[in-house]
């Protein structure tokens, strides 16, 4: 027999060959000292790049309650997952779903659930920076800062300018996120969502439109994101994670590690060619009592992504105490986060948006 | 046909999703990525399923990367950026350090050097990589061991150069 391949001694190594085949080569290594060393020496690179691609995947994160360690990639994808169940349900079986929504109608289905908005007015109340944006987006840039990747800034050096004296908690209006934990030396993002945690009754499960919760004032289409105030509630409508996945195209973005307290979204708006890219979807998170944090999401379209481009993020802080950051995602999705906190606790969470 | 692609999703999604993640570095790029392989799955449903959703996310990254290319910097500085968003101490520097070394190598491997790699560390098998890669059977050992050689020999090649650098 003469001198093996490379393919196949590759192939013995990895199982590929037969039994006769194995037999045959089994034969000739015995006398063959080249062969064996060859053999061996592949087996070492089979070994080594076999590990060096498991080195590729993402790292297990220890679980704060003592559980046993999850991949990463497989909670962040857990969510989505669901999602995407569901999104095969109800595409099988509102197959004329598509189509109504294309046309900017909502089956009345869709909206069995939904809190009925008591006002909501034709043209939302834009305030001075909302008006400004989408297509004056490039003056809002020379108040905002741009960067070129999402923000990796410390806690330490981004804490935020809190006032001397917090004011009240007011029901309308998100509160600082980062209190005095935030202020502490050191503190890693982690410790940013430890502080962020919702109660512990707060359940994924029980993600739904909640009555009566506040809901943000109309934000339509490339609005979204722009606005730098938190104003009174109208506009939104209350809806299930479900349907919020179903309307963004089958995916959603959540803050890692955060429960959301409810979900909202705009209703549905006729958009040229692609109903997604008409859709607003708010994901809401629960801060200190009547506080909040608003993660806004709208996939857009690729002709029409407001001069932006993956990685590109905006962020603004306003008089107020109310901060936004804004970016567009590998995806095309606009997301932007809004809370009465600092502009670089923003940033810190916009890091865990997945 | 809704059910069968429900199946399809449990069965190969987190391989997928980690062939993705590992061929990308990006976690969002690879959970949209194999997103868009089911949704593709749902408007013709394969025939045979492995292959072809494979087949599929690896052309998809395909045109990610050249759509990357041409979007230059930004989505190299995303890439940068990793995954994670846990604390960096010395253990977890040093292994982020070494897979941004290993994704050097992997990426400086031809193209279909590095998807065989990549499907057999699916656990594909020799029949599997053929069908979705389009191949011979008969070449892809001999594919495979010029693969794992050089990314082995690149692998130690960039970290011999970075610790004569440092």
């Amino acid at each position: 027999m003469p001198h093996l391949e490379e393919g196949q001694i590759h192939a013995l190594l990895d199982g590929e060959l037969d039994s006769a085949e194995v037999r045959e080569i089994d034969q000739h290594l015995a006398t063959c000292e080249e062969c064996a060393r060859r053999v061996e020496e592949a087996r070492g690179f089979l070994g080594e790049s076999d590990q060096l691609i498991t080195m590729l995947d993402l790292p297990v994160r220890e679980s704060r309650t003592g559980a046993a360690p999850v991949p990463l990639v497989r909670r962040l994808s857990l969510y989505r997952r669901l999602a995407w169940a569901a999104s095969i349900i109800l595409a099988a079986g509102l197959g004329y779903y598509g189509a109504i929504q294309r046309r900017g109608q909502p089956p009345a289905s869709a909206l069995e659930d939904q809190t009925p908005v008591a006002s909501v007015p034709a043209t939302p109340p834009l305030d001075r920076e909302s008006t400004a944006a989408p297509v004056a987006a490039s003056e809002d840039r020379s108040r905002q800062e741009v960067q070129a990747k999402p923000p990796k800034s410390s806690l330490k050096e981004s804490r935020p300018a809190q006032p001397a004296e917090p004011a009240p908690a007011r029901r309308d209006e998100p509160a600082p996120i980062v209190t005095d934990t935030l202020g502490r030396a050191n503190e890693t993002s982690m410790d940013a969502r430890k502080t962020l945690a919702p109660p512990p009754a707060a359940r994924a499960g029980a993600v739904t439109g909640a009555v009566g919760a506040p809901a943000p004032a109309p934000v339509t289409g490339q609005e979204m994101g722009l606005r730098g105030k938190l104003n009174k509630d109208e506009g939104f409508q209350s809806t299930t994670m479900e349907e919020a996945v179903r309307r963004l195209s089958g995916t959603i973005r959540l803050i890692d590690g955060l429960q959301p307290s409810r979900v909202l979204t705009n209703p549905p708006v006729a958009a040229e060619g692609d109903a997604a890219a008409g859709t607003v979807v708010r994901v809401v998170y629960p801060d200190e009592p009547g506080r909040e944090i608003w993660l806004d999401q709208q996939r857009l379209a690729a002709t029409n992504r407001l001069g932006m481009l993956p990685g590109d993020t905006l962020a603004s802080q306003g008089a107020d105490g109310v901060a936004t950051v804004r970016w567009l995602d590998p995806a095309g999705f606009l997301l932007t986060l809004t809370g009465h906190v600092g502009v670089d606790s923003l940033k810190v969470l916009a890091r865990n948006v997945r | 046909m809704s059910q069968r692609i429900t199946q399809l999703y449990h069965e190969y999604h987190a391989s997928l999703v980690r062939m993705l993640y590992r061929r990308t570095g990006d976690a969002d790029r690879a959970e949209d990525l194999a997103h868009e392989v089911f949704a593709r799955a749902l408007a013709a449903p394969p025939e045979n399923p492995r292959p072809w959703l494979f087949a599929v996310a690896l052309n998809l990254v395909r045109d990610d990367g050249r759509r990357a290319v041409r979007q230059g910097r930004r989505l190299e500085l995303l890439r940068a950026e990793g995954p994670s968003s846990s604390p960096a101490p010395d253990q977890e520097l040093e292994r982020v350090e070494q897979a941004a070394t290993v994704r050097e190598a992997l990426d400086s491997l031809a193209p279909r050097d590095r998807e065989v790699l990549l499907l057999k560390a699916e656990g594909f098998n020799y029949d599997e990589i053929a069908a979705t890669l389009g191949l011979a059977k008969g070449a892809i050992g001999t594919t495979l061991a010029r693969a794992r050689r050089r990314l082995v020999e690149a692998y130690h090649a960039r970290e011999k150069r970075k610790h004569a650098a440092s």
